[in-house]
């Protein structure tokens, strides 16, 4: 129920944006009224949409404490359970209400700053809204679990919620940012070069490197017909749970004559070798070893696919490079026409991709791969889309180019859209203000994340990767408040700033996570923070 | 002498500048970024540093460990920049707090000469009237305005103006704190069965290795259990200890500890962490009714269970948690008088099997199965951790006041050669005269430039 609202929600800052980019086409205020009312009603629906959720994980949880305890819970200690279990303890959860922060925090900013240009800042924030929310689209895990316990604290409200309010403050100073210097007056050859070099990074950085554009797509490999492992862990079957005899597979599904075992097993007598009875299970003919990269990568399995995947990464750096060279050297009302072909090339490259990459996983029978294989989970046992799997860092390269794409779009329609924004010194005192508030709450983010820790695991402070990148980016703003108030670097380099400071909010949000920095406490698939 | 003098005042020049602040928090920043791609030492005790070093060529490998990148936040170039970022919080604010005490002991009088002059005019005649039109036009309550003699006065937040030196010098408290914790706190982790007490913890000390600390008393686990959701092999919902503070063997005090619920006793904090299966620690409860009659008992792993009228006995021989699928389960060993051995399963959730098999010779059902667990607790010992949070504390209530609670004021002169309105903020001046000139002018009360 709260899926389809939340779907609502995602449709409208669709629509939302589609009238703000019609506005600055055609000039005509009718349309940015709409944009905002539009705008507004996502928002509306996004809440009701996240209540709905926290609302049906209480009954999650109280319909499994009723389970556990044996009895009906009634009064206070009901209510309490049901209000237990926020709508942000997971990845898929955390991404949908960060989306939320970002345009509550920016929708109600434009609305106090009383001015009929404000309302850019919305529809920026409605663009990252969408894609926060297709992101949380991918993950897996969707479903509503009972609460681990280390995440059954009221600690896990006050730290999440500042958190995210933090980050929707340092949002809208990024936004205000990068609209300051598109005002300013940052000739378009910069934006083109920082653009692709930003947007080239992302790809890179985020899809694996030049190995994923080589076509050595691998994140698991087939070994051989007779499922080898070493210990139980080692088996990912259809057919779970799984021992690990011999070296062999073996499930924990007895078989026989009548009743024999589904496919990619065969039905073994195993002997116990006491003269004791014997029993007859399926034994797994093929098995997924996950940790090894390099034996028969995916471009092997699925060809085709993989083809047209490593066509749209070349198209796209292509469409890359056209962009910067276009915005370096040629005139400024050039638009930037070919480079918006060559993105749209790669983005059909891209479709065409995963839509046979698809036909080709069901065809080559290829269950135990889809089932445990090419989206496997990081942490064992868990259900969790791995971050580091295949789909997801498409996903998120095809962040990164949208958001070279975006930046293009911009400086092609840039007088356009300078008309549109408000003036110089208002968005510098804008990304002022935003931080100034932004960092208390990522303050006092910092300061309970120490509280719980020291409740939960016993130390406030560990040097886990969460807990360092959140503290270095409290220390980028604290460098943006002393250079700019003391040194005068306004303008300018305070925006640079307040952006390199949102960067690394989205590198302790999402980077920590997807496991580029190793394993910590943060990431058992708690609050995908 | 002198040469002793410029050497102090050039130290205390850099400690006082702002480019220092700058140079150190983006190396503490870029260092603990680092920090975050290499493994870390003190997080992964067990780390073999002989089989990383197969990775690197020699020249880097001597370049990680000149800067100890390994166990990065406690190197000796972090801590030193550790250590100056407190000289430098303290050189930048003490100084700021003699100012501050000077000037809060009173208001202040004359308008200094870096405040904003406008020129304003068509003012109503008389300081009372004019007292009132102020404050309406700027939109403030008239009572913040006061007769200073010569004209008006207004002034606000000059309590707000401490909140400079309290975010400075929180946040040097809790550097000093940290540094203190990292001397002196020691915390592990100790493992308990239930009944089991202990004194000593097993803890990781500064320089990575393991060592067997004694408690002053001891620690006995009376309990422990899993509230699991579901049926047996469901996920778990909570992990519980019970446990007990005894000092020479005197209960002193008793306490339920689960995660997030954490015991403090004599400067140490006990968490519940996780738990350890104990399979020897498996006990079930079978009800039994043979040729020694019925009853009711509990058993371990290898204890007897019954003796049917033939003589064959029968024995505990081991549990499984799930069995097929079928739930709880233990194998039950038939030992005959002849030597021969044969076994068969009881199945906790399908009672009467046995009764059924061997009608009126044995009945066997396993009532209750319970795993053996071992609590795992983490013990933390940090007298420094209560200074953190006050320092915590002072630091968001001192951003509070810095972004919040702006000290600025307002004086009205009036003289031959007009009206002038003096306007001055101790931050962000720029922008409280921007905000008084806009309602000024959307007034109409013009201003001469």
């Amino acid at each position: 129920m709260s899926a389809s609202v939340l779907a609502l929600a995602f449709v409208a800052y669709l629509l939302a944006t589609l009238a703000a980019l019609l506005l600055v086409a055609s000039s005509r205020d009718s349309w940015r009224k709409l944009a905002v009312a539009i705008g507004w009603l996502g928002l509306a629906a996004h809440t009701l949409g996240l209540g709905l959720r926290w609302f049906e994980a209480g009954l999650v949880e109280l319909a499994a404490a009723e389970r556990a305890l044996g009895h009906v819970v009634e009064g206070s200690e009901r209510l309490a359970i049901l209000l237990s279990h926020p709508p942000f303890t997971n990845m898929y959860e955390s991404l949908v209400f960060f989306a939320w922060s970002m345009v509550a925090v920016t929708l109600v900013a434009s609305r106090l700053l009383k001015g009929k240009r404000y309302w850019v800042l919305g529809m920026v924030s409605m663009v990252f809204a969408d894609l926060c929310m297709g992101l949380a689209s991918l993950t897996l895990d969707q479903a509503i679990a009972p609460l681990v316990p280390a995440l059954q604290s009221w600690w896990l409200f006050i730290h999440v919620i500042t958190a995210f309010l933090a980050y929707a403050c340092f949002l809208l100073a990024a936004v205000g940012g990068v609209l300051y210097l598109v005002r300013d007056g940052l000739p378009n050859g910069h934006f083109g070069r920082v653009g692709a070099a930003l947007g080239i990074l992302v790809v890179m950085a985020l899809a694996g490197g030049v190995p994923y554009v080589s076509g050595n797509l691998a994140s698991v490999a087939l070994l051989g017909d007779e499922g080898v492992c070493r210990s139980s862990s080692d088996c990912r079957g259809p057919l779970p749970p799984y021992d690990c005899l011999a070296g062999h597979c073996v499930s924990k599904e007895s078989c026989s004559s009548e009743v024999p075992c589904p496919g990619r097993h065969t039905c073994r007598v195993l002997d116990d070798g006491r003269g004791g009875r014997n029993e007859s299970r399926c034994v797994y003919q093929r098995m997924v070893e996950v940790s090894d990269m390099q034996r028969r990568p995916l471009r092997l399995i699925l060809p085709g696919a993989t083809f047209l995947l490593a066509g749209a990464g070349l198209i796209w750096l292509l469409a890359l490079v056209t962009f910067s060279l276009t915005f370096s050297l040629a005139r400024p009302q050039s638009k930037g026409f070919l480079g918006l072909v060559f993105l749209a090339a790669g983005a059909l490259f891209l479709v065409t991709a995963l839509g046979l990459g698809w036909r080709e996983a069901a065809g080559a029978d290829l269950g135990p791969l889809i089932a445990g294989g090419v989206w496997p989970p990081d942490v064992e046992g868990s259900t969790h889309l791995s971050l580091r799997s295949a789909p997801y860092r498409f996903a998120l390269a095809l962040v990164g180019l949208l958001v070279v794409g975006g930046l293009s779009l911009i400086i092609g329609l840039r007088k356009k859209v300078e008309g549109a924004l408000p003036d110089v010194t208002v968005l510098d005192a804008l990304v002022l203000k935003s931080v100034q508030v932004g960092f208390p709450l990522m303050t006092m983010t910092i300061v309970t994340g120490a509280v719980w820790a020291h409740y939960a695991w016993g130390r406030y402070w560990g040097w886990d990767p969460k807990e360092t990148w959140s503290l270095v980016a409290w220390i980028v703003y604290a460098l943006y408040l002393h250079v700019r108030s003391i040194h005068g670097w306004r303008g300018r380099k305070a925006a640079l700033v307040a952006i390199v400071g949102f960067a690394v909010v989205i590198f302790t949000f999402l980077g920590v996570n997807m496991g580029l920095t190793g394993t910590g406490l943060h990431t058992y698939g708690g609050p995908g923070m | 002498m002198e040469r002793i003098w410029s050497i102090v005042d050039a130290n205390w020049r850099l400690f006082r500048s702002l480019k220092l602040t700058v140079f150190l928090l983006i190396t503490l920043a870029v260092g603990s970024a680092v920090g975050t791609f290499f493994p870390q030492l003190p997080q992964q005790p067990g780390l073999n540093l002989e089989q990383l070093q197969g990775h690197y060529s020699p020249w880097l490998w001597w370049l990680l460990g000149l800067f100890q990148v390994f166990d990065l936040f406690h190197s000796w170039w972090f801590s030193l920049a550790m250590v100056a970022l407190t000289l430098n919080l303290w050189a930048c604010s003490l100084p700021r707090l003699l100012d501050l005490i000077r000037d809060l002991r009173r208001p202040m009088s004359e308008p200094p000469a870096s405040a904003k002059l406008l020129k304003l005019v068509d003012l109503p005649a008389g300081l009372e009237p004019r007292r009132l039109w102020l404050a309406k036009l700027l939109g403030l309550p008239a009572r913040w305005f006061d007769q200073d003699g010569i004209g008006l006065r207004f002034e606000r937040g000059r309590w707000g103006r401490p909140g400079f030196v309290m975010v400075h010098l929180g946040l040097s408290m809790i550097l000093v704190a940290g540094a203190w914790s990292q001397l002196a706190g020691r915390d592990g982790s100790l493992v308990l069965e239930p009944g089991q007490q202990g004194e000593v913890f097993l803890a990781s000390s500064s320089d990575g290795r393991m060592e067997s600390l004694r408690l002053p008393f001891a620690v006995r686990c009376k309990d422990f259990y899993l509230e699991k959701y579901g049926a047996q092999a469901g996920s778990v919902r909570d992990y519980v200890s019970e446990l007990e503070i005894l000092e020479q063997g005197r209960l002193v005090s008793s306490r339920r500890v689960e995660v997030n619920q954490p015991l403090a006793f004599g400067g140490y904090h006990f968490y519940q962490t996780a738990f350890q299966r104990v399979p020897s620690r498996d006990v079930a409860w079978f009800q039994i009714q043979d040729r020694k009659g019925t009853r009711r008992i509990q058993a371990e792993t290898g204890d007897s269970l019954a003796e049917d009228e033939r003589g064959v006995q029968y024995k505990l021989e081991k549990f499984s948690e799930d069995f097929k699928g079928y739930g709880p389960a233990a194998k039950v060993s038939e030992d005959y008088p002849d030597g021969r051995k044969r076994s068969f399963w009881v199945m906790e959730r399908y009672p009467g099997l046995v009764a059924a098999q061997r009608p009126g010779s044995l009945s066997l059902d396993m009532t209750r199965y319970k795993p053996g667990y071992a609590t795992v607790l983490s013990v933390a010992r940090d007298p420094a951790t209560p200074w953190i949070w006050l320092g915590s504390t002072l630091m968001i209530m001192g951003l509070v006041l810095v972004f919040g609670l702006r000290h600025k004021a307002l004086w009205l002169r009036s003289g031959p050669e007009g009206s002038t309105l003096y306007v001055w903020a101790h931050r962000g001046q720029g922008a409280f005269a921007d905000q008084v000139r806009e309602k000024l002018v959307s007034s109409g009360v013009e201003e001469q430039t």
